[in-house]
């Protein structure tokens, strides 16, 4: 029953970390073209923020989703065996997480093949999407729970 | 009724075509990712194996024992030994140029030697180039070799995947076509000579990972290079131009997002083709030959992912109209040369490569 109530935290969180994901990439990508001395108007930006919110749903929606399940539930897991603040675990996995699978992709693939994950900053970012989308499931299974 | 059937008979040859003009024989086979051929004066072959082993293919057998005292080759991903090219003095002087990934798997980059080959061994062995920065991706090494008028010489880099931002700035190699001597120096005309944000082998920038050069009969540089996710494209080489990526671009990233929203620039060249959906052009040859009449002058672009080679009918610089041939083999094509004797030869790019020839059926 909780495990059902918990489903549409889930994909909020799924939505959440993937939107941040997709649109700091478009933006990291825009800033790349800029500099090579293109002009980008607004007009494209919108358009190309929302090419990569749809473009990108075959292979990172689907990452983010599998990643941060299998993060939520090793964060469900230590939660119950360790104890301490449910929050914290949940926040640790869903920051962490994301960043981790980038580099398993780059480890086995030899390449980044998406670009956010090419440097540092992009990985903190990247980070940061999975913790948004960690502080989303808190969030809404808490007040599930109250 | 009689000349229905005969109009039908007609259309049926028209519309099969070039499929009853040629017939397609194996050479050899047994080989390991052949990447590029070489004719020598005598007709013997040789053909460079991406794991890092250099063939002879004598009397149209394949030698067993590979060719003696090949450079460290770096075998990874997509690295490897690419491509051969004989000096046009081969026959008095034995030299040939190689070039390969160079390197370990944290610190690789694309090498050219020259080298004698001597005894079924490479002798007199000099580096004459390697790319630099080194990187730490397996993918995307370019490699391509083509000699120009003025003997100078042309290697493709490839922009080494990761690093593609920098295929747009002057200082490194990444995503360059270079322009050296034989003996690795610099030709003094280059167009970046003498700029102090810029190295000196810099032809050509703003490419991706270029498998396909050569310089036709009328002088023109033509080259192909993959783009991501689309945008595979055909050059009109013009030293000291930008040919535009990442900042334009028609293809997509792998992941589904743009590398750019942007196809066309100012102050950058357009390509003369590009295919979308990718090809993965690898490999390249303008057919001289007189074996194959309507074949003349056309290019012949080896195509990976396609499985097949891309005949160009080429006019005033552009493409008139595109063939998709030798499907039939279902195989990846990694390389299409013309042979001395007006035939086409195929380089297979499988664990089972073989060398194939396309001749006239009689």
């Amino acid at each position: 029953m909780k495990f059902t109530k918990s489903i549409p935290a889930f994909i909020a969180a799924v939505v959440v970390a993937y939107l941040l994901l997709s649109v700091m990439g478009t933006q990291f990508v825009l800033a790349d073209v800029k500099s090579y001395g293109l002009t980008v108007s607004l007009a494209d930006r919108l358009a190309a923020t929302l090419h990569d919110i749809y473009g990108l749903v075959p292979a990172m929606l689907i990452l983010v989703s599998v990643t941060l399940f299998i993060a939520f539930v090793i964060a469900s897991i230590c939660n119950q065996i360790i104890g301490g603040h449910r929050r914290y675990w949940f926040r640790v996995a869903g920051f962490t997480s994301l960043p981790i699978t980038m580099m398993l992709v780059k480890f086995t693939m030899g390449v980044t093949p998406f670009a956010l994950a090419g440097t540092g900053f992009g990985l903190l970012l990247i980070a940061l999407s999975g913790l948004a989308g960690a502080w989303v499931y808190v969030r809404l299974t808490q007040v599930q729970e109250n | 009724m009689k000349t229905l059937g005969r109009i039908c008979l007609f259309l049926f040859f028209v519309s099969t075509g070039y499929a009853a003009e040629y017939k397609i024989e194996t050479v050899v086979d047994g080989l390991s990712y052949p990447w590029a051929i070489a004719f020598l004066p005598d007709g013997d072959m040789l053909v460079t194996e991406r794991p890092g082993r250099l063939r002879l293919i004598s009397g149209g057998k394949l030698r067993v024992q590979p060719i003696g005292n090949l450079p460290d080759v770096f075998v990874g991903g997509q690295g490897g030994l690419f491509d051969i090219l004989l000096d046009p003095g081969f026959a008095s002087n034995q030299r040939l140029f190689l070039s390969f990934a160079s390197g370990t798997s944290d610190a690789n980059a694309t090498r050219v030697i020259s080298a004698r080959l001597e005894d079924h061994m490479l002798v007199d062995i000099s580096t004459i180039f390697t790319a630099s920065p080194a990187k730490d991706t397996p993918h995307h090494f370019g490699g391509r070799l083509a000699l120009l008028p003025d003997q100078t010489l042309l290697v493709t880099v490839g922009e080494g995947f990761n690093f593609r931002k920098k295929a747009q700035s002057l200082d490194n190699h990444f995503g360059k076509l270079i322009r050296i001597n034989k003996d690795g120096t610099v030709p003094g005309d280059n167009p970046f000579v003498g700029r102090d944000d810029a190295l000196p082998e810099i032809w050509t920038y703003g490419h991706r990972n270029q498998q396909g050069l050569l310089v036709s009969a009328d002088g023109t540089v033509w080259l192909h290079e993959h783009g991501p996710r689309g945008g595979d494209e055909l050059n009109d080489i013009k030293p000291g131009k930008n040919y535009g990526w990442p900042a334009i671009t028609h293809g997509m990233d792998y992941s589904g997002a743009y590398v750019s929203p942007y196809t066309e620039a100012a102050g950058m060249e357009q390509p003369v083709t590009y295919w979308v959906p990718s090809i993965a052009p690898s490999g390249f040859c303008e057919y001289k030959g007189d074996t194959f009449p309507d074949w003349k002058g056309n290019l012949f672009v080896a195509a990976l992912a396609e499985k097949s080679v891309r005949r160009l009918v080429m006019g005033n610089g552009v493409v008139l109209s595109q063939e998709t041939m030798f499907t039939e083999l279902n195989q990846r094509i990694r390389e299409v040369r013309e042979g001395p004797d007006g035939h086409l030869y195929l380089l297979t790019d499988s664990d089972e490569g073989q060398v194939l020839r396309v001749s006239p059926p009689n």
